[in-house]
């Protein structure tokens, strides 16, 4: 054993100091480190990749700049090999913090972005993913302060979650574990910002993807009723200003189905508190406007889908098991024509009489 | 004449006074400081007194030696006897017949008196060597607590030891070693302590040394220590008698060898690197800060730049996304990779070390200064090293600085990580603090298992490791010390 000792370490020393390559080793200038990565479908029908890699800076003083990379391919392997082919620098993934996905893609070439996700480019499972009219046209916006838009969007869409107390959970771990490939996907939508205006992107709501449909998008205050019915409203995080110019927090979400003649009547019972000093009149004007709101949403997404967008499947199984055993093998017909009842409570912790 | 004084030699004196200072001519023909002193003294029989010039006190001979012989009446009976016990006035004369004890004598700054038709010699007490003083010693000063501190003379030394360890129980066994010095070694212990094994193993290990000469405890540690060329300390160091008497209370054995205020202390345990003198001379609070300091020092001094350098170039997704930014901006433009850059970087902070403790005071600081702000900014703005290696490096070479005991084996092992770092990445970083760990869990000091102190998980185990409790709480010894006698304190009443 004294021997062998010197002899390993004799032999082991050249192989540290040889610096090989087949380790992967590289230096960090050496790489590019990729911020956001975008995928659209582009008019003959191929996956086309954008790809927004930070520059570094010669002094202090200047504003970090950022470089978009494209490439087009019929899958989205061959359009990274497209962009990667005319590169000086390998690309790294592991930063990368947003995955912007365009119209153009369907919620079936979600799967496939998914996989590619998935194998090789070890692309962070916490990068958050949003929806764009086009990917490559949100990153080639750039940023204003941060290295790249990658950076500034998570922000933004922290900031309006706050404002609006939705709960919208985007990131790729949440949506590969939450998601089934027939279950709706719902993204943050987010659209370019003109030259003039000083912020990258505008949050323009939510985005609800479906199985072999056309996706369908909400305005933040569709979002809002959006988020109630779906029971992923959780209220103000103590940015001032709410939606409806109260902070509302949801105390308690409801829903109950019963089986009728005329099919499946559901209702929501909505019990929230209001932070901010208001009147029992304003609570009246604001309860009415909540369950008109909600009402409409819930009526309109049933006209243009005519299925489940609300996960109230889910919530059934959970709290109504055995009526869910016996709706589950007729739901998706029973969810088409089905009525929706919404009764909004909100309780005051703070009076509005002085 | 055999230049090395031989045990195994048996000449002894003649009876003809000119005979004996022929032989004595002969052996020091040329040394230019021996000296002859022929007094015909008033005992009636002729004298000749030897010494070395510069190794004896002058007025000691004059007053001591030479004047009561002048002035002795005639003697009665053996004149050897008589000079000895009626005439000198010396705190110390021994009557010696070998040859080899009157030159061990005369070399070590005694006198010795050669009398007709004696054979015999009579070697006095005269040494007056020059002495350094008694300093606080350089490289452990402390902010409370006594500041003496060894200086070269070993039984000035053993006077300070003494002083500190008022009891018969202090042994004090004496040594020569080296065939041409004859150095004197000295082994020092509490009998009531120390453990008979250990002493025995101790005064073995010396005894098997043979080599030309011992100028330093350095040429002894090198001898004895376990592992003679492992980069950890197997046997302690200092210069300060209170730390040797606390080592002794505890039992360990200490080594004090004539000419080097060093002494050694065995067996040393891998906790004592992080101890300070003055850990017991502080408010435990404060001590213990400095202890657990001491340890997170030696982890950063030996693994930061091992793991920075793993991070940047095979694990970048584990640093922040900024900081990998700043890095890859820091390093545009500079020419060598981040393991060379490293290295370098390692190399200068060693050679600037060097360079202030070599260098005279007043030029070591500004030199210091020079090398680390001068050059570490002009390297920097001249793009051939990045400002984070190089803040990394300057990190790891302070932390050295806490831990001075392992200011060898932490160059080493900072060296031996990186270079596993940059061929295996955070995996080879583990695999280096394994080997470490492991290496630590196998040393021994004479006998003791280097990592004693850890092993115990109790409160009266650890209770002087990690942090240091408080006194009224260590109530026993070491548990290294397999002396039954480990209660330091008696049990308080209750």
């Amino acid at each position: 054993m004294k021997r062998l000792s010197p002899i390993c370490l004799f032999l082991l020393l050249p192989l540290l100091l040889s610096s090989c390559r087949l380790t992967g080793r590289s230096e960090p200038e050496q790489v590019y480190m990729v911020s956001s990565v975008g995928f659209d479908r582009a008019g003959s029908g191929e996956f086309l990749l954008s790809v927004e890699v930070p520059l570094t800076r010669e002094s202090e003083s200047e504003k970090m700049e950022t470089k978009l990379f494209t490439g087009a391919g019929n899958t989205v392997e061959e359009a990274l090999r497209r962009v990667t082919e005319g590169l000086a620098k390998e690309l790294i993934f592991s930063h990368c913090a947003l995955m912007v996905l365009g119209d153009g893609l369907s919620r079936e070439q979600l799967e496939a972005v998914f996989d590619f996700v998935g194998t090789g480019t070890s692309l962070p499972l916490a990068a958050q993913v949003v929806a764009a009219p086009s990917a490559e046209a949100l990153l080639r916006g750039g940023s204003l302060s941060t290295p790249a838009a990658g950076y500034d969007i998570p922000g933004i869409l922290k900031r309006v979650s706050g404002i609006l107390g939705l709960d919208i959970r985007c990131k790729i771990y949440e949506l590969r574990a939450n998601a089934t490939p027939d279950q709706p996907v719902v993204l943050p939508y987010f659209q370019a910002a003109g030259e003039d205006a000083p912020q990258a992107a505008l949050f323009s709501g939510l985005q609800i993807l479906r199985a072999q449909m056309p996706p369908v998008s909400l305005s933040p205050e569709e979002s809002v009723y959006y988020a109630m019915l779906a029971g992923r409203y959780i209220g103000d995080n103590g940015s001032p200003g709410g939606l409806f110019g109260a902070e509302l927090q949801r105390v308690r979400s409801d829903l109950r189905a019963e089986r009728t003649d005329a099919g499946l009547q559901l209702s929501l019972s909505l019990r929230m508190d209001a932070i901010a000093r208001i009147t029992p009149d304003e609570i009246a004007v604001l309860q009415a406007r909540m369950e008109t709101g909600a009402q409409e949403l819930f009526v309109r997404l049933q006209e243009e889908t005519g299925a489940d967008v609300f996960f109230f499947a889910a919530r059934l199984a959970e709290h109504q098991e055995e009526l869910w055993s016996q709706l589950e093998p007729e739901y998706d017909t029973l969810v088409a024509t089905a009525g929706l009842t919404v009764t909004c409570r909100i309780q005051a912790k703070e009076s509005g009489n002085i | 004449m055999s230049a090395i004084i031989n045990d195994q030699d048996s000449r002894t004196l003649g009876r003809s006074l000119d005979e004996n200072l022929a032989l004595f001519r002969e052996i020091f023909s040329l040394d230019a400081t021996f000296r002859l002193r022929d007094v015909q003294s008033g005992a009636g029989v002729r004298c000749c007194l030897l010494y070395l010039d510069g190794m004896v006190n002058s007025e000691l001979v004059n007053q001591s030696i030479v004047r009561p012989l002048i002035l002795a009446s005639p003697a009665e009976g053996d004149v050897a006897d008589f000079l000895e016990h009626r005439v000198l006035y010396a705190n110390d004369v021994n009557r010696k017949e070998k040859l080899t004890d009157l030159l061990r004598g005369l070399l070590y700054g005694d006198s010795v008196l050669l009398m007709e038709g004696a054979a015999c010699g009579l070697v006095i007490n005269s040494k007056g060597w020059r002495t350094r003083g008694i300093s606080e010693p350089d490289n452990e000063t402390v902010l409370q607590g006594p500041r003496e501190g060894f200086d070269e003379a070993a039984m000035l030394n053993l006077a300070q030891l003494r002083r500190k360890l008022l009891t018969p129980d202090l042994c004090i066994e004496m040594l020569r070693i080296g065939r041409r010095t004859d150095t004197l070694v000295f082994v020092c212990y509490l009998d009531s302590l120390a453990s008979p094994h250990l002493v025995k193993k101790v005064k073995e290990r010396l005894s098997e040394i043979d080599i030309d000469g011992i100028l330093d405890t350095n040429y002894l540690n090198e001898l004895i220590r376990d592992r003679k060329y492992s980069v950890f300390k197997t046997c302690g160091t200092t210069e300060r008698p209170d730390v040797v008497a606390s080592k002794l209370l505890e039992g360990r054995v200490a080594i004090m060898v004539d000419g080097t205020p060093v002494v050694l202390t065995v067996p040393y345990l891998f906790s004592e690197n992080f101890q300070s003198d003055e850990d017991y001379y502080l408010n435990f609070w404060v001590s213990s800060v400095g202890r657990f300091l001491r340890y997170l020092c030696f982890f950063i001094t030996v693994s930061v730049p091992a793991i920075y350098l793993a991070l940047l170039t095979y694990h970048k997704r584990l640093i922040p996304t900024f900081l990998l930014l700043s890095a890859a901006q820091s390093r545009g433009g500079v020419p060598f990779s981040s393991f060379v850059e490293c290295l370098m970087l390692i190399l200068i902070l060693e050679i600037l070390k060097e360079t202030g403790a070599r260098m005279p005071q007043n030029l070591g600081h500004t030199l210091s200064i020079v090398g680390g702000l001068v050059v570490g900014q002009a390297a920097v703005e001249a793009r051939l090293v990045s400002a984070p290696m190089l803040i990394v490096v300057a990190v790891s070479g302070i932390a050295g600085l806490m831990v001075p005991r392992l200011r060898a084996a932490v160059f080493y092992l900072r060296l031996g990580m990186v270079l596993l770092a940059v061929g295996l990445g955070l995996p080879g970083c583990f695999l280096g603090l394994t080997l470490i760990l492991a290496r630590i869990v196998e040393l021994s000091s004479f006998g003791v298992s280097y990592t004693r102190s850890l092993e115990d998980p109790t409160v009266q185990g650890l209770k002087d490791t990690v942090v240091r409790l408080p006194w009224g709480m260590m109530k026993k010894r070491p548990a290294f010390n397999r002396n039954l006698r480990r209660q330091r304190r008696k049990q308080e009443r209750k």
